[in-house]
C-alpha cells in the first residue's frame, strides 16, 4: 500500500486471496465493522466479536452455509464489510493463514498493539 | 512554498463536506458498499487488513512545519499515536474510523492537506526531488513546474477516469533523487543547445508485475509548452490504453506494445493540435507560482564555521553523522539534512506522534519552517544552518532519529507488507528489522559502504524492490512466506531493473543470503568501487554462486 495498487483491486481478489486451505481444520466467518473498520467474527451466540476466540467455528458443510447466511446478513444490513469465511487449524478458532492470523491479532511489528498474545 | 489561493481552498472544504454526506449516508444505509468504495477511495479511504487506512497527500514531498505539526496531530487524535512515510512522500495512517474521517479531513484542510489525488485511475499526487530548491547540482527548482501540474492535473475532467493510474515525477538536478525513470511521466528539467532551461520527457515507466525503464520521449521540450505536451501524452494514453485488463491497462504497456517511436509519433502529432490551444500556463500564473519558491532569506556566512568545524571534529559521532546525512547547500554555511526514519531495528517510514511533532519544531527553528518528504521514506530539513547541525543532531538523538545511515545498508525502503496491507503476500518489515540489526554497527555499514535495500510485500512493487541494489520481494508458497532477491536494480539517473538471482528463501534465511552477498560483493570489488559498480562490472554469477554454492 505505501504505493498502492489496492484501490482497483479491492473486495473479489481479496476473497481469493482467502483461498482454502486443504488441510482446513474448521471454518469462522469474518469481516471489517463499517463504522470503524474494526476486524470482527461472528461468535458462538450470535453476536460479532473482535475476540478470534469466542469465533463461532464450524466444521460441516451446513455449518459453512450458516455462518455465510450470517455475513450476508450483516452484509445486507450495513454492519460489515469484506466478507469472508476463512479457515481454521484443527480444533482451535486460531485461523489456518497467516494473513489471518495477523487479522486477528495485530501487525506482528507492534507487539503494543496486539489485541491478544500470538499463538 | 506555495499556499492555496481561495480556489483550491474551497474545492478542498467543498470535498470534505461532499464526502461528509457521502460517509452519513453510508452509514446510514442509503449507499451501498460499492457505491460508496469509490468515493471513499476518490478520497483516499482503503480498508487494509485491520482497519481503514487513509493516505494524505504530501504534492511534491513539500510541507510547513505546520502542516507536520497537523499530521502529528492526526496521528494523535484519529490513529494510534503513529503514521507511516511512503515511497509515494505520502503519509498513511493505518487505524482510522470511517465515521471519524470527514472531521478528520476537515482539520486536515485547515492546512491545505486532503486525500485527493491518492488513489483511483487519475493523474495522482504528484513526486519531486526532496532537495529542490537547495541542491547543489540543480538546473531549476522542480518544484514550480510541480505545482504547474499539481493545479492543472487535480480534478482534469478529462483525466479522471484513465485507463489506469498515472503517476508524475519531477527532477530538477543532475543526479535524478525522484526515480523519474520509473513513472509513468518522468519531466528532467535541462538546458536546451542555448542553454536556455527546458525538459526531458519520459514516458512509460513504472514497476509492478512488468517493470520498464521509461524510455526518453523527447530531449527538450521549451519550458512554456509543458502542460499541453503533457496532455497529448495522456489524450493518446486516455484513447489507446488497455481498459480490458488491469495488468495490461499501464501506460508502460502501451508504450512497450507499439514501440516508443510509434508512441512519440503519436503524442507529437496529438501535441501538434494541442500546443496552440490555451492549455499551456500563461507566462503570469507561471511567475506567480514561481514566487512562492523564492528562496528563504538566507544568511551571508563566512567559512569556515568553526563551532562545527570543532564539534566535528571532537565528536566522531556527529562527524559520521555530518557525513552520512548532511548534503551540501547551494548557499555556503547552510546543510541540508535528511534525518532517517530508520533507528536500527525499526519501522522504515514510520514516525510518532511526538517524532513528527518535535521534527515540526526543528524546522520551525533552524529550517525556515520547511520539511520535506523523500521516496526513501525519510525526512528532510532543508535549510539547516551548518552553526545549528550540532544542536539538530542532539535533538534528534532524543527522538531516536540520529542514526548516520542515509544511503547506507540501513537505510532500507519497506513497505508496509503483510503486516498491514490488504493486497500482500508476505510481510516486509520485519526483514528490514532483521537485516539492521545484523548490519547495525557504523564500521560496518561504512566498510560496506552506499548499498540500497528496497523491500516489498507483493508484487505491486510499492517497495521498488525493482530499483534496489538488493531488491527483495514477498511472495508466498505453500502457504509460507518466501522471499526473492534482485540485484542490481538502481532508480537514479542510471535507471536499472533488478535481476533475479533464484530461488527464493525463508523468511529466518534472507539476513543470512543478503550477508553473503554482501561479503561477495567486498571481496571482489576494486579499490572504491561501489556495491552497484561493481555488480555492473561482473554480473550475478559470483554472487548466485557464492549463494547457492552449499544449497
Ligand atoms: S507492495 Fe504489495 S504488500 Fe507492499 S504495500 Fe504494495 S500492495 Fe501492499
Amino acid at each position: 500500500m505505501a504505493d498502492e495498487n489496492t484501490q482497483v483491486i479491492e473486495p473479489s481478489e481479496i476473497s481469493a486471496h482467502r483461498r482454502s486451505n486443504k488441510a482446513a481444520g474448521g471454518k469462522i466467518a469474518t469481516g471489517n465493522r463499517l463504522r470503524d473498520g474494526v476486524v470482527i467474527y461472528l461468535a458462538a451466540n450470535g453476536e460479532w466479536t473482535t475476540d478470534v476466540d469466542q469465533a463461532r467455528r464450524e466444521t460441516t458443510a451446513d455449518g459453512e452455509a450458516a455462518l455465510k447466511g450470517a455475513l450476508d446478513a450483516a452484509f445486507k444490513a450495513n454492519y460489515l464489510i469484506d466478507a469472508a469465511v476463512i479457515d481454521t487449524v484443527p480444533s482451535d478458532t486460531k485461523p489456518a493463514r497467516l494473513r489471518e492470523q495477523i487479522r486477528a491479532v495485530g501487525p506482528t511489528v507492534r507487539p503494543d498493539l496486539a489485541r491478544r498474545a500470538n499463538w | 512554498m506555495y499556499i492555496y489561493d481561495k480556489f483550491d481552498q474551497t474545492i478542498v472544504r467543498e470535498r470534505v463536506a461532499e464526502f461528509r454526506g457521502q460517509v452519513q449516508r453510508r452509514l446510514a444505509g442509503e449507499l451501498s458498499e460499492d457505491q460508496f468504495r469509490p468515493l471513499r477511495l476518490m478520497n483516499g479511504l482503503y480498508l487494509q487488513l485491520h482497519a481503514y487506512m487513509l493516505r494524505v497527500a504530501i504534492p511534491y514531498g513539500t510541507m510547513s512545519s505546520a502542516q507536520l505539526k497537523k499530521l502529528a496531530y492526526i496521528a494523535q487524535t484519529y490513529d494510534r499515536g503513529y503514521g507511516h512515510f511512503t515511497t509515494r512522500q505520502n503519509i498513511q495512517y493505518n487505524w482510522i474510523k470511517l465515521e471519524q474521517v470527514p472531521d478528520l479531513l476537515n482539520d486536515l484542510a485547515e492546512v491545505q492537506l486532503h486525500g485527493i489525488q491518492t488513489s483511483g485511475n487519475c493523474i495522482r499526487n504528484v513526486t519531486a526531488d526532496q532537495f529542490s530548491g537547495v541542491a547543489g547540482d540543480e538546473i531549476e527548482d522542480p518544484r514550480i513546474v510541480s505545482e504547474a501540474v499539481r493545479q492543472w492535473s487535480t480534478f482534469h475532467p478529462e483525466f479522471s477516469f484513465l485507463p489506469r493510474k498515472f503517476k508524475i515525477a519531477v527532477n530538477g538536478a543532475a543526479r535524478d533523487r525522484a526515480a523519474i525513470q520509473f513513472h509513468d511521466i518522468g519531466i528532467q528539467v535541462v538546458r536546451g543547445p542555448e542553454g536556455d532551461v527546458g525538459y526531458a520527457i519520459y514516458a512509460g515507466g513504472g514497476m509492478g508485475r512488468t517493470p520498464v525503464v521509461a524510455p526518453l520521449i523527447r530531449a527538450f521540450l521549451p519550458k512554456a509548452e509543458l502542460l499541453s505536451y503533457l496532455e497529448a501524452i495522456l489524450r493518446v494514453y486516455n484513447r489507446h490504453g488497455r481498459r480490458d485488463n488491469i495488468y495490461k491497462a499501464r501506460i508502460k504497456i502501451l508504450v512497450r506494445e507499439i514501440g516508443a517511436e510509434e508512441f512519440t509519433r503519436q503524442v507529437e502529432a496529438e501535441w501538434a493540435l494541442l500546443r496552440n490551444e490555451g492549455v499551456n500556463l500563461p507566462e503570469a500564473e507561471m511567475s506567480r507560482i514561481q514566487k512562492f519558491f523564492a528562496p528563504p532569506p538566507y544568511e551571508k556566512i563566512a567559512a569556515p564555521v568553526v563551532a562545527f568545524e570543532q564539534a566535528r571534529a571532537s565528536n566522531p559521532a556527529f562527524a559520521r553523522w555530518v557525513e552520512t546525512n548532511v548534503h551540501t547547500h547551494k548557499v555556503p554555511g547552510y546543510g541540508v539534512v535528511t534525518i532517517s526514519l530508520k533507528p536500527v531495528g525499526g519501522i522504515p517510514g514510520d514516525a510518532t506522534a511526538e517524532q513528527m511533532s518535535q521534527i515540526a519544531d526543528l524546522a520551525e527553528k533552524y529550517s525556515f519552517a520547511e520539511v520535506r518528504v523523500t521516496h526513501v521514506q525519510n525526512l528532510v530539513l532543508p535549510n539547516v544552518k551548518q552553526a545549528d547541525l550540532f544542536a539538530v543532531w542532539q535533538q534528534l538523538g532524543k527522538i531516536g532519529f540520529a542514526d548516520a545511515n542515509l544511503g547506507l545498508i540501513g537505510d532500507i525502503i519497506a513497505c508496509p507488507g503483510l503486516d498491514y496491507c490488504a493486497l500482500a503476500n508476505a510481510r516486509s518489515i520485519p526483514v528490514a528489522q532483521q537485516i539492521s540489526e545484523r548490519f547495525r554497527t557504523p564500521e560496518r555499514m561504512k566498510e560496506i559502504g552506499p548499498l540500497q535495500i528496497k523491500i516489498s510485500g507483493c508484487i505491486n512493487a510499492c517497495g521498488h524492490h525493482h530499483a534496489g541494489h538488493i531488491g527483495i520481494l514477498g511472495v508466498e508458497r505453500a502457504g509460507e512466506e518466501l522471499y526473492q532477491i534482485t540485484l542490481g536494480g538502481a532508480g537514479d539517473e542510471t535507471a536499472s531493473i533488478g535481476e533475479l538471482l533464484g530461488p527464493g528463501f525463508k523468511g529466518d534465511q534472507v539476513v543470512d543470503a543478503v550477508e553473503k552477498i554482501v561479503n561477495t560483493y567486498i571481496e571482489l570489488r576494486q579499490p572504491g568501487e561501489e556495491f552497484l559498480a561493481a555488480y555492473r562490472r561482473v554480473g550475478k554469477a559470483p554472487f548466485k554462486e557464492r549463494l547457492y554454492a552449499s544449497a
